[in-house]
């Protein structure tokens, strides 16, 4: 992510010093003589004899005091900084929720090293949003404007770890091979029901690297806590929307079971929260194990989803079969 | 923490506490206190601060705040109000409340209010500010300073003055650097300089990316008759940019909800969703209907079934989202390359992957001591069928956001999971065929 990059690419010079000493009227010509085409004037920053930062000054408040006060009288001596280690998701967000326009930036002791402005912050918001697009979208950097056999290349790998794992799930079904033999229709619901576990997980896990990318520093136990009332909650409704969609599906085929519509619903409410569940906790897992999860994520989440919601699946079928059969 | 210290001040402390906090922060402060709490704070505040608390509240909190108070009392806060704060929450009020309201306030407060409340959200009116300073190409420098000292209070930013001619027509800007440093005598018409402007009806989301592409701190905004009507500053892109680009984040996971809504909105705002989806799947179930008979003697094509969609649809889903990344993003990249691109990676990773799927799928079924099967030919239908299918995904990932976008419907909302199950769809067909058409053939 973008808070592995610092600040220091986004530093601006050309800002200009004063001295709280001077009046209003010897500042204002300081800043004509000595201001060019690219220097940021909005905030003056003013210094102690040690070059240490104690105040700021924004040019309005300069140019509608009186021409004889001294500056120390009128700075602000509360004012936003950075440091230089500040990560710069925190300096975007510092600007963004005060509408700051420029923010000095300061070593440890104190001293003036540069300037964040607000226009370094929008370039930096974008390039955040578009990581945080491919962390969601599942595709690593640099693979937009790749060409062709880049692009191969990049996403090879994750394809094929998603082949060798998803033998897990083949065995899954292999395991079951006598239940599907007796009840061939249980199959025809197979696709609905991973693929519902799927979508569920693709939306609590965006729903996560969001809250992630919003609020680094969150305790994210409540929001796993809401994802999964939520996912609870919709589990249920899927899971009733499910049942009459089975049954309705097996009247057409002529083969009309209550039962099976059952063991349909059930699967998909309890698919649908391990679906939520491994949607929301694999982007955690991650950040914790400081893996870049744009591309492991889905191969990973896609096996837990496949092998548990199958397993249940099944199991319950095979469980009921001498009441299917 | 700020919270547990404020607490623990005198009322006195507190009133003193609250004069230097910004405002940002005396919001989050009164979001995490209790109501009673929530009363005193605002009590203690002076109208300014009420308003400037108010503005840093979502709208429909600051109208409930406001509808509590009573009417002289919030007609007050309401005049302090920026014009595009005061419009949001305005327009959150009951019809009657808004009526009533609207005849008291001051004259200026009212026509910025009239001004804007006829903008839709999206539109660049709904975010500017009339609040600006405007100079006559006539006016000496001189003059223009201190036009620029008297009304200076009054304004966001002094950063750029707008020039306009006597019908308001817009002419130009003057950074106030240049003004600064310009020698009198010297008249503004000799000073000012063209620049970039909006009209108001504009897209929000197309000014704040121009905004974002030429660092332009105050963006002139006009009216069709070229009449200067505000501005839309550098920190409303940034706002704008933010939900933007969430949304768009959002869409790409069919995950249509507002941030921080409580949980039964958000578990009603993903549901149509995820019953669309679910109704979407049931094609699949009839399709696999029509091929019960080699299902029911080659269960073993049913065991590498999950296998062959979740490879399709992970690179749909990467193909899709890079597609989407490419048409919103300006990125200057032709669509026609990337499509060129796609496809032949798409072509080339259907080769390996295919190979790939053929070995290990042939090897699990030897390995595997009970699957009686011939393992050669349940390969050969994984390989070929990933493959195709592989190819097909890229297609639809690629052509369903252009598709989307010449219907006039937002490509963002071509998401993964549809996506996938589009393809889906598409696989089984594809997947079921071949299946059939190999085993007459070797079996």
């Amino acid at each position: 992510m973008i808070n592995n990059k610092t600040l220091n690419q986004f530093y601006h010079y050309n800002y200009l010093t004063i001295n709280g000493d001077k009046t209003v009227k010897e500042t204002m010509k300081m800043i004509i003589d000595e201001s060019k085409e690219e220097t940021l004037i909005d905030y003056l920053y003013v210094l102690d004899k040690k070059s240490k930062l104690v105040g700021a000054l924004p040019l309005k408040d300069l140019i509608i005091a009186r021409k004889t006060e001294l500056i120390k009288d009128i700075m602000q001596t509360k004012f936003f900084s950075l440091k230089e280690e500040t990560p710069i998701y925190e300096a975007i967000d510092i600007i963004q929720k005060y509408d700051l326009e420029m923010i000095p930036i300061l070593n440890k002791q104190g001293a003036i090293k540069a300037v964040f402005t607000a226009e370094s912050a929008l370039d930096s918001l974008k390039e955040e949003t578009l990581q945080q697009y491919r962390n969601i979208a599942l595709i690593k950097e640099n693979s937009i404007d790749a060409n062709a056999f880049q692009k191969t290349f990049s996403r090879l790998p994750w394809l094929l770890a998603l082949l060798l794992l998803s033998l897990l799930t083949s065995s899954v079904i292999g395991s079951f091979e006598e239940t599907i033999k007796s009840v061939v229709v249980l199959v025809y619901f197979q696709t609905m029901l991973l693929d519902m576990a799927g979508n569920v997980s693709t939306q609590s896990l965006a729903s996560t690297v969001i809250k992630i990318a919003k609020e680094p520093k969150a305790p994210l136990r409540k929001h796993v806590k809401k994802e999964l009332l939520i996912g609870f909650l919709n589990s249920i409704f899927c899971g009733v929307f499910g049942f009459f969609s089975a049954y309705i599906f097996l009247v057409i085929l002529r083969e009309p079971s209550l039962l099976i519509s059952g063991i349909v619903a059930v699967s998909l409410f309890a698919g649908l929260i391990i679906g939520t569940l491994s949607g929301a906790l694999t982007p955690i897992l991650f950040k914790k194990l400081k893996v870049d999860p744009s591309v492991a994520s889905g191969p990973f989440m896609t096996t837990i989803n496949d092998v548990f919601s199958l397993i249940i699946y099944l199991s319950l079928a095979t469980a009921l079969l001498p009441y299917l059969a | 923490m700020m919270k547990d210290n404020y607490l623990k001040l005198t009322k006195k402390e507190k009133k003193f506490f609250l004069k230097n906090l910004h405002g940002y922060d005396t919001a989050e402060l009164f979001n995490n206190l209790e109501l009673e709490d929530q009363e005193e704070l605002f009590s203690l505040l002076t109208f300014k601060n009420k308003a400037i608390l108010i503005s840093y509240l979502s709208p429909y909190q600051a109208s409930v705040l406001l509808e509590s108070l009573p009417k002289n009392q919030a007609i007050n806060i309401i005049n302090y109000l920026e014009p595009d704060d005061l419009t949001d929450i305005l327009k959150e009020l009951d019809e009657a409340v808004l009526k009533e309201w609207v005849t008291d306030l001051d004259e200026t407060t009212k026509e910025e209010f009239q001004s804007l409340k006829d903008y839709e959200e999206d539109e660049a009116g709904s975010r500017m500010s009339p609040n600006l300073i405007k100079l006559s190409p006539e006016m000496e420098i001189k003059e223009a300073m201190q036009l620029l000292i008297k009304e200076a209070p009054h304004v966001e930013t002094i950063q750029t003055l707008f020039v306009v001619d006597k019908f308001n027509s817009f002419l130009g800007i003057v950074p106030l650097k240049k003004l600064i440093k310009a020698k009198s005598p010297l008249k503004i018409e000799k000073l000012y300089e063209p620049s970039l402007f909006v009209f108001d009806y504009d897209d929000l989301d197309e000014v704040s990316q121009l905004i974002q592409e030429e660092g332009i701190y105050q963006m002139p905004v006009l009216s069709s008759h070229h009449q200067l009507l505000g501005m839309i500053t550098l920190d409303d892109a940034i706002d704008v940019y933010e939900i933007e680009a969430h949304e768009d984040v959002r869409k790409l996971s069919a995950l249509h909800e507002p941030a921080n809504v409580g949980i039964f909105k958000s578990s009603l705002a993903r549901l149509p969703w995820l019953l669309i989806l679910l109704v979407m799947t049931l094609p699949i179930a009839i399709i696999m209907s029509r091929f019960e008979s080699i299902i029911a003697l080659y269960t073993v094509l049913i065991m590498f079934q999950p296998l062959l969609l979740d490879v399709a649809g992970n690179l749909g889903t990467q193909s899709l989202s890079t597609s989407l990344i490419v048409m919103n993003l300006d990125l200057d990249i032709k669509y026609q390359h990337h499509f060129n691109n796609e496809i032949l990676s798409a072509a080339l990773t259907g080769i390996i992957i295919g190979i790939g799927g053929f070995i290990i799928s042939s090897l699990f079924v030897f390995i595997n001591p009970n699957l009686d099967y011939n393992g050669l030919v349940f390969g050969l239908i994984i390989g070929i069928s990933l493959f195709l299918n592989l190819i097909s995904a890229t297609l639809f990932a690629t052509l369903l956001p252009k598709f989307l976008d010449a219907l006039g419907i937002d490509p963002a909302n071509a998401s993964g999971p549809l996506i996938t199950t589009i393809i889906d769809i598409g696989s089984i067909i594809v997947y079921y065929s071949l299946a059939l058409f190999l085993i007459e053939v070797f079996l």
